[in-house]
Order: structure tokens, then C-alpha cells, then sequence
């Protein structure tokens, strides 16, 4: 309630002890009569607002004080007087009731007040005109001035209603008794309590008007002491909220507990924000996993979505490959905290090996990043799992076309929360049944499955020490039933399997008031492995050892500054019959004209590096991150230092202006350094970065970013003259735009635009034309759209339209008699060519059920709506005089129902 | 460090095929015989010791100068079909000898090494059905395989030559190039006619092994056709003899005896085993990084089937150390089409030719020919006698 105060001037100047008198002398009767004289009224400058006193005030009573003040000259104000004064206010019937009372009391402190702020008051000095001063002069007058002390109407409306409530309140409870009385206030179906809600009663039976309300606290708790006896209606009118309403019945000896649950009228009116600190890369898509889990297409797989994103190239169908702004797939790497892992999918891309719930964001750096990642030339996705502490229990289990899981969070007492998590697919299952007809006989259908489990301790105010295990398995075991056609080596099936396990303990250290550190420790084991009957065959046992280690400094407001390592050794061992694998630019040939090799090595190398990088504010508007890396690589016996720089600016609030550089290295692949199959003095892999862009809010939710990029690839491994059979005489260039218009979860409403148009080049040997990339696609354009509608329905849709992936046209072909194959011959341009154009229209249906305790949703994926038939591939005659594409998936539904509390 | 993309890229090559099952089969199979096509190309012997020399024929199909034959002769089909000069006689073979070739996208033409006489790179064979050269001819001199092999070693050598294993001595290229009678190459080369009109042309290669004098002793032979069968009945070279549906020896893979009436039988009798005359030798295998001194192994056999009209069970069975009756050696025609009575005018007149090529995994090769004469009749499954309905091209008509 805001103070209302006004002065009022009550009468005319009273001008009968006007200090000018002794210049009015009485004029000589036989002189013309002079000019009748002119007083002009002080007029008020300045004043200052009298304090309301705050009694007064809450009791609702306003006041009118008259004062004889005196005027100077100069316009000061001197010895005020009270004169009078009149208080008046209402009762709690809304009647107006006056009040007199004397002057010397000053009874509720109005006097005092305005004889304070009077004083304060500055006014242009009264002026007298006579004859002869016909210019006037300032001369000091006394006036009588009215200070009021007034109240809003709609502050006394609110008084009195709280007057009606309190009277009501406090014959409808006691407050000196115990509480009889109490509950929580809960949003219904997740169970997230609802802090600062009223909560009002009324009694029903009997009848008797009686009213009361309640506040919820922190935890959406509440408490009544001494509530009447009987049947009281419990109302809960939130915006954005059902209007809840339910009834219980009280006895005043006996305690009544109660949970209410109310229900949201539409998700979309709450954005759940990821607690991430304010964008620091130049370019960092940051997804929510609430927001994403919905996109059509996607099964609820928060990671499978960054191929939805600018700057991500699509992997054919079944790839499962990222590919960052026209950098090949194994360029890009992918971390859980900052630690790397194998794979983020599993078979094919179907779904990736953590489940969304894990996670609070998924995060694309797909150039110019920070220091702190190294070994990459592509693109960076570091998936972050939820880091915020854990209050309450949760989970969900979800069931799907595909495969199911099941997920829990939740506290252990005090200090300690967990989150466990497991999914399985059943594709096996499914496909079993249909092996006859496949003519497959299946030892293991395909079949995926993935673990997690996580516990923190936060042992003190200092420290936060987590242990997070998780795991991933891939197979894929089938034999086809007629083997009198596959040559007796290759007999016995293909067998594919990709399975990691891994730990990372860590802990977050505060070690100073401006000084963390935080230290993670990685084993990951992992195992690769493929074979084509007993005569081709790959596996691969790696045992993964890595460290992080950062420590970050806030020297002040405006520069901080962090370095670090994250030295990674590996040992394990690989066995390997095949014949070489194709490299890009290049097609796969057939086996049986192939020179097959094959080795068994054992390897155990390392990486050690050190990385620094600060975040410095020259000025407000500018953020500069310069970073330097150093990465050593033993295997190669090969060092680089790479320079970062990102540099922020905010033009406007609503407009930033950005770019970057970095350098970053990669090693070449194992085969590539094979002492057998490669040649171990291969060199690093250079990628130099450059990025240039803007950002546009147009409000909160609604933002765009248009970004040029441009990367230069040097030292690229290619194949060269025998014997050295690979050098790095290969190089790149890639440029192009990214346009993000991106509608963030507001209004029932998120979504998103994104194009790409690039293009992604590569030299394989001096003097040579440049060629297109394996994975150039020209234009890469997402749409994605979702909207809540009510009776908490949803509805969504994704277009994506790509640009043809090019391929070599293969001419004609020979025919080897020795191995009665035959052999391609191929375009003599490289990559001349390209496929049909891709596009797909996903759309998804959502339904929830809400409860109390638990939310139930079933939806409707539905997979390449308009059946349009994609070519993914080409498959070709055995003569490859005739080809037919190999088309991608047909219109494919897929139902699910997912259970959450 | 960057992984491996190995068995993750066969995992995507693999699963959607599995998943969806998109991939495409209306592609023509290898043993359905449409077009002029080479089955093989023979060497005799199939590794060149010093002082022999070596004889090369192929097995050269176009089926369609049988249909014209079988026009012509028959009186009926289409003899507009036969018009074109390219199906009115045999085809054309151009043989060539190289001794290093371009590889498969410079489509196998001989390589010309700095260092060796260019003159030794590319030896013109002529164009008969038979080919023959001289061990002398290609090795001029005792010494010459070693100064081939490590002249290809050099950084002088083209890229695209691969470098072969010189220990048991050279491998040379033999280079086919058939082409259909009559084709009109109108200035064009036969390489390039052949990317022009690849129905009227295929090219062939093959590895002929020059062998080093101290490696004679383990030199490779031919395998061996014996003969083929139909129900127990030899079916003889020449003759066209109605073949006895499906109550013919056989087996599946498990072993079990095949008694399909709507099938044909055949069998390639093959003999493996130890002894002269065996196709399945044994030798001792090259070593490897991973295994120094292998064990003597038996070959693997295959054996490729080709037919000019109708399908087969199988395109090409591989087999190790199996014996002539089990599965590798048995096959089985379909001619069911579920044709209508207008089309039935468009079955073979003449007889058919069904082909086995027989190869054992390291450059020796046989191939037989043989004539089947089908009585093609049409109707519903109930009016056909059971020894008919191998012949029966519509059972089903709706």
C-alpha cells in the first residue's frame, strides 16, 4: 500500500499582521490616492511527502492536521504551529467514524509528522505591489496549510476485507491451540510441492460463514491450530492452475491431515529452466529435456534431437553418425560431465545410452569450443546429468514399440540422493517369430540395453563427492538359415556387438571463497567386436583410464579464470582379419575382392595435455574467453598447441554479436597408425575454426541466431603411394550458415527453425581438384513444432528436408573370374553425383492422464507420415549394370505409454 | 583418440535391411543368363611353370543367339528379335596379357611399369575362343620376376598398380574383352564400346601365377568336373534329354533327401579327396603376421550355377572337403511363372543350357555345359501328373 499524503491550502492569506504594514502610511488627503497595494500569494516549490505513521496506517485511520506557518522572505518555512487537527477512519463494518482529539496529545503521531515535513516545504515568497514599489517586493506572510493524511480506497478496501478475514480467521481457529489441521499442497501427477499458495477454508456444516486462509510454505505445507469442528470446504485458485476444490471434515480434538493435488491447466505456461550459467561459447545449443522429449520422431530420446539442430548433418537411416558442420562422424566426440564415451547411440542411432531423465541438458558445441576439449576436429556434445539435489522420490517406466525402461531419483537421508536408471529393448523379441521369414535364424536378435546409477554425497557446505556407473550393450547374432551360398569362412553367422562399462567418481571442492576444483577419475572399459562367419572378424578390448581435473578462480566480478587437464591412457588389444577398411571418399568394395589382412597387436597409449582459459569482461558488454590447450599424444609421439578465442558482445539487451577461432587437433585413427595396416608416423590432424555471428531476442522465449562459419582442415590422413600406405597429404575446407529461430517452451508452445546451408570440400593429394565430402548436404532444414492443447493433449511435428548425400556413380563393372565377382568401376570424379534429396514428416500425439501421485501418458510417434520413400542407399545388380534405390523407412507408427510419479 | 568405425558402419549397412526389410530384391539374379556374359575364363595348366605354356579358353554365353537359333530353327518366336547383328553368331573374344594391370577403375588394361620393357607389359593374344602363350614369352629371363616385382616397388610406380605377392612367383593378368557378333564399334575401342553398350560386351580378368622355378613342386591344378546328372541319369555333352522332375538325388543342408516334383535336379559330380584326380588339393597356405607357418589345408570348392532359362535354388554353393553327392554339387531349376496362356508362346523352343563353373579358390577353374529339353506345359495343380509338375510353368491361375 502506497502513502498518500497532500497538502492543502485552506484559506487566503490572512494579511492583517502583514509585516509590510509600517511602509503602508496613510497618504495626504489633498494627493491624487495611490494605487491600492497587490499581494501576491506565496506559491509552494518543493515539498516533501509527511511520513504516514505506519500505526495509523495499518489500523486504517487518516487524518486532516491544520498548521499556522510562517513564510519567510526567501520562502522558508519558520515556526509552524498546530492548529487543529481531525482524525477520521472506518470501522469494521465499512462506517466512517471521526474523531477529535487535542492538539497537544498528538495522539497517533500525524502532528509530528507534519510539522516534519513542513518545514521541508520551499515556496516562492509572497510579493507585495504598491505605488511605490510597483516591481513588488518579497515580504514574509503567515498562512494556515493543511496537511492530509489520506488512504486509497482501494487500500481501505483491502483493509477492511482483511479486517473481515482476521475476524473470521480468528473465530474460526485459535491460535494458541494445536494444530489440528494440516497438509501439503502438491502439483498433481509430478508431486512438486507449491511454495507461497493460499490455501482457503470455509465452513459448510454447519453453515455457519466462517472463513479462513492459509499459506503454503517452501515444502507446500500447512498448518490450521485449532480449526473448528466440522465440514469445511478447502478451495485452491492458482493461475495457471485447475481451480481445486474438496471438502473435509475436522474435529477440534483429533488432528486431520491432508494432501491436495492440484492440476496444471497447460504445462506450456512453465518454462523449467537448466540452472546452466549464462552462454560463454560462441555457439552452444543448450536443449532441455522437458522441451525435447516431446519432438516427434525421436521416442523421447533427448540426445537423439541434436540432429535436429543447425550445423547437424543427417546420418542416413540407420547410421547413427553426427556430423558437425561437414567434419567427418569420428571427428566428433561425445563426453557425459566432461568425460568421454564411446557412443552416445546405440544400434543404428535407434536411441542413445542414456535415458532423457538422467539428464538435465544436452549441450552441441559444434565448433571454436572451449580449451577444455581436446582431441576433436568436428563437434562436441556433452550431455550433463541433472546436478541440481534430488528432494524427492521420482521415476517413471516407460514402454514402448522398441524397448522399455524404468527410471528412478530420489534422497537417502540427509546428504546422499541417487538416481538409477535401465531400459532393454525386445526388437529380438519381435523379430524371432519372423526369422523363418527373413530366412535368418537369429542367435541373438538385435537387442540393446544401457544401466546407470548414480549416488552424490554432499558431505558439507564445501564438498560434493558423486560416483556415477553406467553401461551399454550392443548385439547382434543371426546365421542365415541356407548356408550352401556363403564361402565356407564366412560361415557361421554375423556377429556385431559394442558393449562399454564405466565409473567416474568426483568430487567438487569449494577450496577457497573464489576457488573450486573439481576432479573426476574415468575406467571405462570397453569392447568392440564383428565377425563374418569364422573367416573375417574384428575385436577390439580397450581398457579406459582418464582424469579431469579443473580448478577455477574468480579473481573478481569481471574475469574468471580456470585451467586444467584431462591426461586419458588406454591399454588393450585388437584382432583383426578384414580386408582394409574403405576410407571417405572412397566405396566399399566386395570381399571377394579384397586383399584381406590381418594382425593382433596390443597397445597401450597415451594423452597427456593442459588447458587453460578465462572468461574476462573488459567492459560490461564484452566477454572475451581466450584459451590455449596442449595435447601430447605418445602413440604418434606427436604434441600441438591449440589457441582458443571466443569473444561476446552485447550490442542491446536483445542483440549479441559473436565470434571465435580455435585450432584443434586430432589423432589419426588405430588403423591408420597400424604398423601393419597403416603407417605409424603419421601426423596430427589439424582443424583451424572460424566463427562469426549474431543473437536476437525478441523476447524471452522467442530468439534468433545466424551464424557464418568457416573451417580450414590440414594434415588430413589419405591413402598414398605403397608403401607408406597412408600419409597426410589430404585437406579440407568447409563454410556455410547456420539460422536458428527457436521458440522456447512459453505460451503451450516451443519449436524451432533451423537451416544450414554448407558446404564441406576436400583435397586428396596436392595438385588434385577439389571434391565434395561423403557427408556434404547443401541444405539442411528442421522444422520442429509442439503445442499443448487442453485436456492436456499435445501435438507435434517435425519436417526435415536434406540435401542429397553425394556418392561416386559407379559405370559398369568387370568381372573377376578368380573369385567370380564383379568389381565396380567408378566414376573417375569422386563424389560427382548425389542422392535423391531426403525428406520426412513426423508427427507425434500426446495424451496425459493425470492423477494424485502419478502421470500417465501414452502417445503416438508417427514415423514418416506421408510414407514418401527416401533413398538411404543404392543397391546395385551384381553386374552393377542395374541398380534400385534402397529406401528408408515406410510410414512407421509407434505407440507408447509411459507411467511417471 | 578416435575409434575405429568399423563395426559400427556394418552394423548400419546390415540393420535396415533387417528392420524394414527396404532393401530391393527385383535386381537379377547372377546365374539367370539374360545377356552376352563371360562365366570364366580356364587357364591350363592354371599355374605357369618354366618352359609350358598355357592354354586359355572361357565360358562365353548369350542366350539371346540361342533363342534366335531356336527361332530359326523352330519356326516360331520372334524372328525380329534376331535381326540384330549382335545376336546372329557367337561372340568376339580379344585376349590380352598383362603383366601389371590398372586396376578395376582403368578397367584391367595393362599397366605400363618404368623400368620394363614396355614391349613385356601388354601381350595381344589375339581373338580365337582358345588363347596360348609361352612361360618364355612373358619372362625373358631368369632373373626377370624379381626385377618386375621390385620395379613395381618403386616411387616411380603408378599408384593404382598394386603391388602383388611376388613369393611363389608373378601374377600376371589375363584380360578378356567379348564382344557380340556383329557389334558395330564405329571407331569407338573395345573399352570403350563396352562402357557404351554394356549388354553387348563384358570384360573378364584373371591371375595367371608365373611360377618361381623352386616353386613348381607346389603348384596348383584345375579342378574337375566329372560329369552331371539328372535323377541318377548321366546327362550327356550335346545330347538335350528331358530331364525327370524332382525325385532326383539330392539333399538339403541337413542332409535330408530332396523330393520336390516342381524342381529339377542336377548334380555336378565332383571327386574330392585324397589321390590323382582329386579336385580338392591340398597345399600349404602363405603365411601371415598372425600365423608364420601354416598348416596344409584343403581347397575350397565352389561351384557356380548358371541356366538359360528358369531359376535356380542357389547362384554358387561353396563347399570344403565335401563329397560329390552332398550340397554343393546339387542344384535345382524352377521354371514356375504363373505365366498366362498368351505368354506361354515366349518359353525357349529349343532346349535349354544349364552351366556349372567349378572353381577351388586359388585360380584353377572347369566348367561344363549341358542341354535340358522341357516340356513346358500350363494348368492347375490337380491336372498335372506328379512327374509333370517340374514342368509346369502356371500351376496357379486365378
Amino acid at each position: 500500500m502506497r502513502l498518500t499524503c497532500r497538502l492543502r491550502l485552506l484559506s487566503q492569506l490572512a494579511l492583517a499582521t502583514l509585516a509590510a504594514a509600517p511602509f503602508a502610511a496613510p497618504a495626504a488627503a489633498e494627493e491624487p490616492a495611490p494605487p491600492a497595494e497587490e499581494l501576491i500569494e506565496p506559491v509552494l516549490l518543493s515539498n516533501v511527502e509527511a511520513a504516514f505513521p505506519p500505526a495509523a496506517f495499518a489500523a486504517g485511520l487518516q487524518a486532516d492536521v491544520i498548521l499556522q506557518i510562517d513564510i519567510s522572505e526567501t520562502g522558508a518555512v519558520t515556526n509552524p504551529i498546530p492548529v487543529e487537527a481531525a482524525y477520521y477512519g472506518y470501522d469494521d463494518k465499512g462506517n466512517l467514524v471521526e474523531e477529535t482529539a487535542e492538539i497537544s496529545a498528538d495522539k497517533h503521531g500525524f502532528i509530528a509528522s507534519a510539522l516534519a515535513a513542513v518545514t521541508q516545504y520551499k515556496f516562492k515568497p509572497a510579493i507585495l505591489k504598491d505605488a511605490k514599489r510597483p516591481e513588488g517586493v518579497a515580504i514574509p506572510v503567515q498562512v494556515t496549510w493543511k496537511v492530509g493524511f489520506v488512504i486509497s480506497e482501494q487500500e481501505i478496501q483491502r483493509q477492511l476485507t482483511e479486517k473481515e478475514a482476521q475476524r473470521d480467521q480468528a473465530v474460526a481457529s485459535d491460535p494458541t491451540a494445536p494444530v489440528n489441521f494440516q497438509g501439503q499442497l502438491l502439483v498433481r501427477g509430478v508431486r512438486d510441492p507449491l511454495f507461497g499458495v493460499k490455501i482457503k477454508l470455509r465452513q459448510t456444516a454447519p453453515d455457519s460463514g466462517l472463513a479462513l486462509e492459509v499459506t503454503t510454505d517452501a515444502e507446500g505445507r500447512f498448518a490450521v491450530p485449532g480449526l473448528k469442528s466440522g465440514t469445511w470446504e478447502i478451495k485452491v485458485d492458482e493461475p495457471g492452475f485447475r481451480l481445486y476444490t474438496t471438502t473435509e471434515k475436522v474435529e477440534a480434538a483429533q488432528l486431520t491431515e491432508a494432501t491436495l493435488y492440484i492440476e496444471r491447466t497447460r504445462e506450456g505456461l512453465v518454462t523449467r529452466t537448466t540452472g546452466e550459467p549464462p552462454p560463454k561459447e560462441v555457439t552452444r545449443r543448450i536443449l532441455t529435456v522437458r522441451e525435447i522429449q516431446r519432438i516427434p520422431g525421436n521416442n523421447n530420446d533427448a540426445i537423439k534431437v541434436v540432429q535436429n539442430l543447425p550445423g547437424v548433418a543427417r546420418a542416413a537411416f540407420g547410421g547413427g553418425q553426427v556430423i558437425v558442420r561437414g567434419s567427418a562422424p569420428e571427428d566428433t566426440a561425445f563426453f557425459v560431465d566432461g568425460m568421454q564415451l564411446l557412443a552416445i547411440y546405440h544400434f543404428g542411432g535407434l536411441r542413445s545410452v542414456f535415458p532423457s531423465e538422467f539428464l538435465s541438458s544436452v549441450n552441441l558445441y559444434p565448433g571454436a569450443f572451449s580449451s577444455q576439449f581436446g582431441r576433436v576436429t568436428g563437434g562436441v556434445i556433452d550431455v550433463r546429468t541433472k546436478s541440481e539435489r534430488l528432494e524427492r522420490v521420482r521415476g517413471h517406466a516407460d514402454v514402448s514399440f522398441i524397448d522399455s525402461s524404468f527410471y528412478l531419483e530420489g534422497p537417502i537421508g540427509e546428504d546422499v540422493d541417487f538416481q538409477i536408471g535401465a531400459r532393454r529393448s525386445y526388437i529380438d523379441f519381435i523379430l524371432d517369430p519372423l526369422s523363418e521369414t527373413l530366412g535368418l535364424s537369429f542367435t541373438t536378435a538385435p537387442r540393446y540395453y544401457d544401466w546407470q546409477g548414480k549416488v552424490r554425497w554432499y558431505a558439507d557446505p564445501n564438498h560434493t563427492a558423486s560416483l556415477f556407473v553406467y553401461g551399454s550393450d550392443d548385439l547382434l547374432d543371426f546365421v542365415r538359415e541356407d548356408q550352401r551360398e556363403i564361402p565356407p569362412d564366412l560361415r557361421g553367422g554375423i556377429k556385431i556387438s559394442t558393449a562399454f562399462q564405466g565409473a567416474i567418481a568426483r568430487l567438487d571442492s569449494k577450496l577457497a571463497p573464489d576457488i573450486t576444483n573439481q576432479f573426476q577419475f574415468q575406467y571405462q572399459p570397453q569392447q568392440q567386436g564383428f565377425s563374418l562367419g569364422e573367416g573375417l572378424y574384428f575385436n577390439l578390448n580397450v581398457n579406459f583410464f582418464s582424469i579431469r581435473d579443473t580448478v577455477e578462480w574468480k579473481a573478481s566480478d569481471n574475469l574468471t579464470v580456470r585451467g586444467g587437464t584431462d591426461p586419458k591412457y588406454f591399454t588393450g588389444d585388437i584382432a583383426l582379419k578384414l580386408p582394409r577398411p574403405p576410407k571417405e571418399g572412397e566405396t566399399p568394395v566386395g570381399l571377394g575382392n579384397s586383399e584381406v589382412f590381418e594382425i593382433t597387436e596390443t597397445f597401450d597409449p597415451a594423452i597427456y595435455n593442459l588447458y587453460t582459459e578465462a572468461e574476462w569482461k573488459p567492459v560490461p558488454k564484452l566477454l572475451l574467453i581466450p584459451g590455449l590447450r596442449y595435447e601430447y599424444y605418445d602413440r604418434v609421439d606427436r604434441g600441438a598447441a591449440e589457441p582458443r578465442l571466443a569473444a561476446r558482445y552485447n550490442l542491446t539487451d536483445e542483440l549479441v554479436v559473436k565470434g571465435a577461432y580455435g585450432r584443434h587437433h586430432i589423432s589419426p585413427t588405430p588403423d591408420e597408425t597400424s604398423t601393419t595396416l597403416g603407417n605409424p608416423t603419421l601426423n596430427l590432424e589439424q582443424a583451424d575454426h572460424y566463427v562469426l555471428g549474431a543473437e536476437y531476442a525478441f523476447t524471452p522465449y522467442l530468439s534468433f541466431t545466424a551464424e557464418a562459419f568457416y573451417k580450414d582442415l590440414d594434415n588430413l590422413v589419405t591413402r598414398s603411394a605403397t608403401p607408406l600406405i597412408y600419409d597426410n597429404a589430404a585437406e579440407g575446407r568447409i563454410y556455410g550458415g547456420e539460422f536458428f529461430l527457436r521458440h522456447q517452451l512459453a505460451n503451450n508452445f516451443f519449436g524451432w527453425v533451423a537451416y544450414t546451408i554448407s558446404q564441406s570440400e576436400r583435397k586428396d593429394r596436392p595438385g588434385e581438384d577439389w571434391r565434395l565430402f561423403d557427408f556434404d548436404q547443401t541444405h539442411i532444414l528442421n522444422v520442429i513444432a509442439s503445442y499443448d492443447l487442453p485436456d492436456n493433449w499435445s501435438v507435434g511435428a517435425r519436417y526435415r528436408y536434406v540435401t542429397g548425400s553425394p556418392n561416386t556413380e559407379i559405370i559398369a563393372g568387370v568381372f573377376d573370374s578368380d573369385s567370380n565377382d564383379y568389381v565396380r568401376v567408378e566414376d573417375t570424379t569422386v563424389n560427382a553425383s548425389r542422392n535423391k534429396a531426403f525428406q520426412q514428416l513426423d508427427v507425434r500425439v500426446d495424451k496425459r492422464w493425470i492423477y494424485d501421485t502419478w502421470t500417465l501418458n501414452a502417445y503416438l510417434d508417427l514415423q514418416n507420415a506421408t510414407n514418401y520413400e527416401n533413398a538411404e542407399g543404392v543397391n546395385y545388380q551384381y553386374d552393377f549394370e542395374d541398380s534400385l534405390p534402397v529406401t528408408g523407412i515406410p510410414i512407421f507408427p509407434s505407440l507408447g505409454i509411459r507411467g511417471e510419479f | 583418440m578416435r575409434h575405429l568405425p568399423l563395426s559400427r558402419g556394418l552394423s548400419l549397412l546390415l540393420l535396415p535391411a533387417l528392420l524394414f526389410g527396404c532393401a530391393p530384391e527385383m535386381l537379377e539374379s547372377q546365374s539367370t543368363l539374360s545377356k552376352l556374359r563371360v562365366l570364366a575364363v580356364r587357364a591350363e595348366p592354371p599355374e605357369l611353370a618354366p618352359g609350358e605354356t598355357v592354354q586359355l579358353d572361357a565360358l562365353v554365353v548369350d542366350p539371346r543367339h540361342d533363342r534366335c537359333l531356336d527361332a530359326v530353327a523352330g519356326g516360331s518366336g520372334e524372328p525380329a528379335d534376331c535381326l540384330s547383328p549382335e545376336v546372329v553368331g557367337p561372340p568376339t573374344l580379344y585376349w590380352e596379357l598383362c603383366l601389371f594391370d590398372e586396376g578395376a577403375n582403368n578397367l584391367y588394361r595393362c599397366a605400363t611399369i618404368p623400368g620394363l620393357p614396355p614391349e613385356l607389359s601388354r601381350r595381344d593374344l589375339g581373338t580365337g575362343a582358345t588363347a596360348s602363350i609361352a612361360y618364355a614369352a612373358i619372362v625373358p629371363a631368369p632373373s626377370f620376376i624379381e626385377q618386375a616385382c621390385a620395379s613395381l616397388a618403386s616411387a616411380d610406380a603408378p599408384d593404382f598398380v598394386e603391388i602383388p605377392s611376388c613369393r611363389r612367383g608373378l601374377p600376371v593378368t589375363v584380360r578378356l574383352t567379348a564382344i557380340a557378333a556383329g557389334a558395330n564399334l564405329a571407331a569407338r575401342t573395345t573399352d570403350q564400346f563396352c562402357l557404351d553398350q554394356p549388354a553387348d560386351c563384358e570384360i573378364a580378368k584373371k591371375s595367371l601365377t608365373l611360377l618361381l622355378p623352386d616353386r613348381v613342386a607346389e603348384r596348383n591344378n584345375n579342378p574337375r568336373i566329372e560329369g552331371m546328372f539328372n535323377a541318377g541319369t548321366e546327362l550327356l555333352p550335346g545330347v538335350a534329354s528331358v530331364p525327370v522332375c524332382g525325385d532326383g538325388v539330392g539333399a538339403d543342408q541337413d542332409g535330408a533327401e530332396q523330393h520336390d516334383p516342381e524342381l529339377v535336379p542336377v548334380v555336378a559330380t565332383v571327386t574330392v579327396g585324397e589321390g590323382s584326380g582329386t579336385s580338392a588339393e591340398m597345399f600349404s597356405p602363405e603365411p601371415t603376421q598372425v600365423e608364420a607357418a601354416p598348416a596344409p589345408r584343403r581347397e575350397e570348392l565352389d561351384i557356380s550355377w548358371y541356366a538359360t532359362f528358369g531359376s535356380l535354388r542357389g547362384a554358387t554353393y561353396w563347399g570344403e572337403g565335401k563329397t560329390t553327392d552332398d550340397e554343393i554339387t546339387f542344384n535345382e531349376l524352377a521354371f514356375k511363372q504363373f505365366m498366362k496362356d498368351s505368354d506361354i508362346s515366349t518359353l525357349p523352343a529349343g532346349p535349354i543350357r544349364i552351366f556349372a563353373v567349378l572353381r577351388d579358390g586359388r585360380g584353377g577353374v572347369d566348367f561344363e555345359e549341358r542341354e535340358l529339353s522341357i516340356p513346358f506345359i500350363s494348368g492347375a495343380d490337380d491336372t498335372v501328373a506328379e512327374d509333370q509338375k517340374c514342368f509346369d510353368v502356371r500351376s496357379v491361375v486365378k
